[in-house]
């Protein structure tokens, strides 16, 4: 069964751009998105992603909570923090929650190293 | 707020670390050069960082807009002319969209491009200052310089002003990285660079 990733994003152009991205290196996902943390929550819960790119400065709840609630809920599910929120104290924050931290724009080199962290963890 | 020589160098170089990092940033996403200029620090009135600016008070421009809350108050924001938008847009979204197509998500990759630009250099602040900085969602504002710069009644009062020009030479863009920091926390400003000061001649 192919993998699982949920793009969750507040930015159309962000997750626009990790679609393209993560399409052009070859590997046949399922891809969903979601606009807010609380929406990836709720597609979570009914779709059931293996991997999740989260951003962090969104409306509602941000990166970081959800991150932390789909830790909780879902321990098997990857997630890593894309993010424009480059501060050391961001990257800690990622460190305690278990999630892998990718700084932004989303670049090829940026998306590869995704991706092979969703990979390696799978 | 009077920052001695040394201090005032500190917090240049500090905010120059922070333009390089957002440099580094925008060049990944242009595949080229960015061209900075050293930041300028000084202490000024929003209306003379708004003389500054531009001789012309009604030029149009786009600009993108964070505040950044904790232990210190700085709103930032990424300026350009409105005309060259759609280009910045370009760089983020790649050449195969055409730019006929990109009016629709403009304002939205705008405010990523704010948002990835302004965090980069505030989080080289934060972690060089050690300061705990909150930043807000990006918000895009079209209209004229003064406009866009002077949106508090107290144009009078006196910021501590940092601002850079960049410019990607081939692709025609360059504006300005602006960051007005409020002096009320300057006495925490002056700790945190006399703290800087320490550990750097400690190494």
């Amino acid at each position: 069964m192919a993998k699982r990733l949920l793009i969750v994003d507040d930015s159309r152009v962000s997750r626009m751009i990790i679609k393209s991205k993560v399409a052009s290196l070859g590997v046949d996902w399922e891809l969903q998105e979601a606009v807010s943390g609380d929406a990836a929550l709720e597609q979570a819960l009914h779709w059931q992603p293996d991997f999740v790119t989260m951003d962090v400065n969104m409306p509602g709840l941000s990166g970081f909570d959800a991150a932390q609630r789909l830790r909780e809920l879902y321990p098997q599910v990857a997630v890593v923090l894309l993010t424009a929120n480059v501060q050391e104290s961001s990257r800690e924050r990622a460190n305690l929650l278990g999630v892998h931290f990718v700084s932004k724009p989303v670049t090829e080199a940026a998306i590869e190293q995704v991706v092979r962290h969703f990979q390696a963890a799978a | 707020m009077k920052l001695s020589e040394l201090e005032h160098d500190a917090l240049v170089e500090v905010f120059n670390l922070g333009v390089g990092q957002a440099a580094s940033a925008l060049s990944q996403l242009a595949g080229e050069p960015v061209l900075l200029t050293v930041p300028k620090v000084e202490l000024l009135s929003k209306q003379a960082v708004l003389d500054q600016f531009s001789s012309d008070p009604g030029a149009r421009i786009s600009a993108v807009r964070q505040t950044f809350e904790g232990e210190l108050c700085t709103e930032a924001l990424l300026m350009f002319p409105a005309a060259q938008s759609l280009r910045l847009v370009q760089i983020m979204v790649g050449e195969n969209l055409p730019l006929e197509d990109l009016g629709e998500m403009e304002q939205e990759a705008l405010a990523e491009i704010g948002n990835i630009l302004l965090n980069s250099v505030l989080a080289s602040v934060s972690d060089q200052l050690e300061l705990a900085l909150e930043g807000s969602l990006p918000e895009v504002e079209l209209g004229v310089v003064s406009d866009v710069l002077l949106t508090e009644h107290d144009h009078s009062r006196p910021f501590l002003s940092l601002q850079v020009r960049f410019e990607i030479a081939s692709r025609r863009i360059e504006g300005y990285l602006v960051f007005v920091l409020d002096v009320c926390s300057a006495a925490l400003l002056e700790r945190k660079l006399a703290a800087l000061i320490k550990r750097l001649q400690c190494e």
